[in-house]
């Protein structure tokens, strides 16, 4: 993602724009996500500080561009980050009105999180299983309290919309899909929750499969994504009240 | 041999932290692992959405704990009329209660949800 920084090209995207609306291409549509990550990000960064991690603010900030790049037309004579620029600020704004209580962690906390993301995947190559709360206390220099308090503001976040994966997905999780559905088909309830499954961005999707097909762990799952198990709780906690929102709407 | 904590809080989803909070401090004692601790985390999620979710006017929702060696179970009701519109296990419910604890049972005794479920300390 790094090499798109700076300023897009604007007839590049003025191009891209015109292709999109003329057959919808998802992949259209990625790359110009993709092309504008470096606005998200700069814009995020006038909102770091208040007390949320820079890489959330940036996945907050990204849905403000997926609602952007859908909704721009580009038969209108403005340019697309002028366009974006609001949207993007919008939703940024919106996530601290709407949760700031939820996610106001303090900075304590936060760094202690970060600790505590690092001291887990140590204790957890080395014990070979998933630590206790004590055994991390231990290793991480602090109290249990401190520990569970990390925990939970951990949790926060998980309200903080983590569904923008956008160009984050390789194709290893798309290869594993068609193994995904055979197994899906074999649920009872599948009628009712497949489609809402199949609604998830496939990173989600596929974690959902480890954990409640597969009965793989949390740590296992982290492991075989490479990201930190709290990445994975939150991930998980995300995605299910997504599911469970979809489930009630019926 | 088993010690009881119980929580009672208002029927909103702001408060249910409180409820995850209160289950990773019991199962901090019990040695849980950190794995099986937001697996708690997941499944009370899931209790309390579906007690508010079928609970007509509820007052409050009461978690009672119970701790003994090795186990931490609980159960989970909303207070008031029960909506018969809405059935308590759906197929999400259930996928995430079956993978995430050792037991899990609903009952009605007096005409509201109870719902029991029990998980065992694994290694550590």
């Amino acid at each position: 993602m790094n090499e798109h920084r700076g300023a897009p090209d604007k007839a590049h995207v003025k191009e891209l724009f015109a292709k999109l609306q003329e057959n919808g291409d998802q992949k259209v549509r990625e790359e110009l996500i993709e092309l504008h990550l470096g606005l998200v990000e700069y814009l995020a960064r006038r909102f770091a500080g208040r007390g949320e991690l820079l890489d959330d603010l940036v996945q907050v900030g990204t849905i403000g561009l997926l609602k952007a790049v859908d909704r721009f037309d580009p038969g209108r004579d403005v340019e697309f980050s002028t366009y974006a620029t609001p949207t993007i600020v919008g939703e940024l704004k919106r996530h601290f009105r709407d949760k700031g209580w939820a996610v106001r962690v303090p900075r304590r906390l936060q760094e202690l999180n970060l600790q505590l993301s690092k001291v887990m995947s140590a204790l957890s190559q080395e014990l070979q299983r998933s630590p206790t709360v004590a055994e991390i206390a231990k290793s991480a220099g602090t109290t249990e309290e401190e520990i569970l308090e990390a925990m939970e503001s951990a949790h926060a976040y998980s309200l903080v919309s983590l569904d923008a994966g956008a160009g984050e997905d390789g194709p290893s999780f798309h290869d594993q899909l068609g193994q995904e559905d055979e197994m899906l088909d074999t649920l009872e309830y599948r009628a009712s929750l497949t489609p809402l499954l199949d609604s998830l961005p496939p990173r989600e999707r596929h974690m959902l499969y480890l954990r409640f097909f597969k009965g793989l762990t949390q740590s296992q799952i982290a492991d075989q994504l490479g990201i930190s198990q709290m990445h994975v709780s939150r991930l998980l906690a995300k995605t299910l009240s997504t599911l469970r929102e979809g489930l009630t709407e019926e | 041999m088993s010690d009881h904590v119980t929580i009672r809080i208002p029927p909103a989803t702001a408060y249910v932290g409180l409820v995850r909070a209160m289950a990773s401090g019991l199962a901090a004692r019990l040695d849980f692992t950190y794995d099986q601790i937001m697996d708690l985390h997941i499944a009370i999620d899931e209790v309390c959405s579906r007690l508010l979710d079928t609970a007509a006017a509820p007052s409050a929702l009461e978690f009672r704990f119970g701790i003994a060696e090795g186990q931490l179970s609980f159960e989970a009701t909303a207070d008031g009329a029960v909506r018969e519109d809405r059935e308590f296990l759906n197929p999400l419910s259930r996928m995430i209660l079956e993978a995430l604890v050792d037991r899990f049972e609903v009952s009605r005794p007096d005409g509201t949800y109870v719902v029991r479920v029990e998980v065992q300390r694994t290694a550590a």
